[in-house]
């Protein structure tokens, strides 16, 4: 614990199974793609460390596993994140649609102060595979707008497109957050023991 | 003594290792030279004096200006100390793993604020996955406990919004790990309070501002639970003085007094020497008086002037803070007074130095002088044969004696330990006697090495070592001999 602290910003990443959150993750920490599909189970963890204008920021990433049957991580897992990423593949319709039930969910569980400026990212990924893609940028976008002007990006995983420049977005978004904070105690210290129950006589 | 009531059991023979310890006390050698040279009572220019301290250690252990030009760029350009042993490790070195026992401390959204070794910030995946476990089980409506992973035991105490969470190979039970545990989480209730701490968890600042500077006291604290006998029986020890000395003392410390002050302690290393209360109050419980313990070993600066700082006592009241006056009167005795006003510390300073004048008529400072010097004790002076180590505990008052280690157990320090971890599983059978719900009477353990004796009653506790070679017989006889002997130094060991 050194008394000059890096910022450190604990960062959720949700969406369908398959959307391609762990290569996201993979290519922005360890700029590697991998073709092959291996589930997540559970949770998965990396972290990155990045200068936000001139700033040390570390971010803690949070992969979660988007199959239903492991999505009983509990309120305890979302509790205290800075940032929650939402990702869906422009190539599958049902995992744009169910953006909205993965915002609810997290807003939900982690039960933000402020959730309408809870600081959110949405990343339409596999843009490399063009002429497949059912998502249009401007239906995503909208969505975006109307969730109170969510920033969106749209990335390649494999082809490592936007995949920095959305992470670098996350981080600002999330610091900023914590700029606005105001220190909860007024003043250091308040002394004044309270009354004791009387247990026993003066020695 | 009836020889049915003994339970006869053998107690596990688990990996009981030897713990990094040596780098720890040279950690604390180092300190303490700091100190030494530190002639400048100005506290402000604390820092630069630790850094030329600092600057001569190095050149005393290192010829090489390689070296030390090394050493200087590790030092923290922030904080001007020198950098945490092992500070460069983390889950990705080897080096990392062979640590035998690891603590660390997360906030409850898995963000790291403390790690016994390595750095807290390179280990925060490894953090997180911790938290994930006890979220996992959390999200079930229950609580982890703990968990076994080959030779590893993990023993989590959640207690929002912190987690700690012990990993060791050292085969502890899982009892005296989450005291342990217990411990730790009251050093950081002490720093910040419990009502604070919610408060800034909550409002999403990271608690780790809050807390800079804490790992040296997390770092004592942790060295001291895994060698502290009386930790280990949850009491205090009190140094080994004259009754009638100490009573001169109590009534010194009662007598001068100010409006503020709640309670005046005078402690002597890990030892109390007296205490007095002197507002209807709750007393102080042992956990705390550790803790104020543990401050005053590990914070070199207190020994050279007069110090004032806000602790909380959480056994006390964990949603305030209370101020602290800390002085040494002499080297090894040192006065704590404690005020629930923050303005209080020139009458509290005054009352210091009455209370030096008291001490100083009579004789009395020469006499605790010399008993702090005589403290230690060795079993012979029982003059009970084979004895080779006792522990004792009055229960009424929660007062603790042991003598130092003699032969054999005082040769090499893997047997201290040994016998150390020996007594953790020992106290943790006697006190979990489950269907009486109350300890165990008699408690008979004998293995290659030793034969432990211990006998509990309302009053007391008490564990004695002998030989792996006496009798039964022999065993009893000098048991009763023993508590014969503690009965009659009674006074001078316990403040009565």
């Amino acid at each position: 614990m050194a008394t000059k602290k890096k910022v450190l910003l604990k960062v959720i990443i949700l969406g369908d199974s398959g959307v391609g959150k762990t290569s996201l993750m993979n290519q922005y920490v360890n700029k590697k793609f991998s073709n092959q599909y291996k589930a997540t189970i559970g949770a998965d963890f990396l972290t990155k460390e990045l200068m936000v204008d001139d700033r040390v920021v570390t971010m803690q990433i949070w992969d979660t596993a988007g199959q239903e049957r492991f999505q009983s991580l509990g309120v305890a897992f979302y509790r205290g994140a800075d940032c929650c990423v939402l990702c869906y593949d422009v190539n599958v319709a049902k995992t744009f649609e169910n953006l909205d039930s993965w915002r609810d969910e997290f807003l939900i569980q982690a039960g933000p102060r402020d959730p309408d400026n809870f600081p959110f990212v949405v990343l339409g990924n596999k843009i490399d595979l063009e002429n497949q893609r059912v998502v249009s940028q401007k239906r995503a976008a909208s969505w975006c707008q109307s969730k109170g002007n969510i920033p969106y990006f749209e990335t390649s995983a494999k082809e490592a497109i936007n995949v920095e420049q959305a992470f670098q977005t996350i981080a600002r978004n999330a610091i900023k957050l914590e700029d606005g904070l105001v220190f909860p105690i007024p003043t250091g210290i308040q002394v004044q023991p309270e009354p004791q129950p009387q247990q026993s006589g003066c020695c | 003594m009836d020889e049915n009531n003994i339970e006869n059991k053998n107690i596990e023979n688990k990996n009981v290792i030897d713990e990094d310890n040596s780098k720890i006390e040279k950690n604390n050698i180092d300190d303490n030279s700091i100190e030494s040279n530190n002639n400048n009572n100005d506290s402000n220019s604390n820092d630069n004096n630790e850094e030329d301290e600092i600057n001569n250690n190095i050149i005393n252990s290192s010829n090489s200006i390689e070296d030390i030009s090394n050493y200087l760029l590790k030092i923290d350009e922030s904080s001007g100390r020198p950098p945490r042993k092992y500070s460069e490790q983390d889950s990705s070195n080897p080096e990392w793993f062979e640590h035998k026992k690891h603590f660390f401390i997360l906030s409850s959204s898995g963000k790291p604020i403390y790690s016994r070794y390595g750095d807290e910030v390179a280990l925060n995946t490894f953090m997180a996955s911790l938290s994930a476990m006890s979220s996992f089980v959390e999200s079930q409506n229950d609580t982890l406990r703990h968990l076994v992973a080959g030779k590893y035991q993990f023993v989590f105490l959640c207690k929002y919004p912190l987690n700690l969470v012990c990993i060791s190979s050292t085969g502890e039970p899982n009892q005296v790990i989450r005291q342990q545990l217990e411990y730790i989480h009251s050093l950081i209730i002490s720093v910040l309070t419990q009502s604070n701490m919610k408060a800034v968890f909550e409002a999403k600042y990271d608690l780790r501002d809050l807390l800079g500077g804490t790992d040296k006291y997390l770092d004592h604290l942790i060295h001291q639970l895994n060698k502290d006998f009386s930790i280990l029986l949850n009491s205090i020890q009190c140094l080994r003085l004259n009754n009638n000395v100490r009573n001169q003392i109590t009534n010194i410390l009662s007598q001068y007094k100010c409006d503020s002050l709640l309670f005046s302690l005078l402690i002597s290393d890990n030892k109390l020497i007296s205490q007095v209360k002197h507002k209807k109050t709750t007393s102080l419980k042992s956990q705390d008086i550790h803790l104020l313990m543990n401050y005053v070993s590990s914070t070199a600066s207190f020994k050279e002037s007069e110090s004032w700082i806000p602790i909380c006592l959480p056994n006390y009241n964990d949603t305030y803070f209370l101020h602290l006056y800390i002085c040494f009167l002499y080297p090894g005795v040192c006065l704590l007074l404690f005020s629930n006003q923050p303005e209080s510390f020139y009458q509290l300073s005054d009352c210091k130095n009455q209370i030096i004048k008291g001490l100083e008529q009579e004789n009395i400072a020469e006499e605790l002088k010399k008993a702090v010097n005589n403290h230690d004790y060795t079993t012979s002076i029982t003059e009970i044969p084979n004895l080779l180590h006792f522990l004792y505990k009055n229960k009424t008052n929660n007062y603790s004696t042991f003598p130092t280690f003699s032969p054999p157990y005082s040769i090499h320090k893997k047997e201290k330990k040994r016998l150390f971890r020996l007594y953790q599983h020992i106290t943790t059978h006697v006190n979990s006697n489950i269907i009486a719900n109350k300890p165990h009477k008699y408690y008979y353990h004998t293995s290659q090495t030793e034969t432990i004796m211990v006998a509990t009653s309302n009053n007391h506790e008490l564990y004695a070592t002998f030989s792996p070679l006496e009798t039964k017989k022999s065993i009893f006889e000098s048991f009763s001999n023993l508590l014969l002997w503690i009965k009659n130094q009674e006074n001078s060991l316990f403040i009565q």
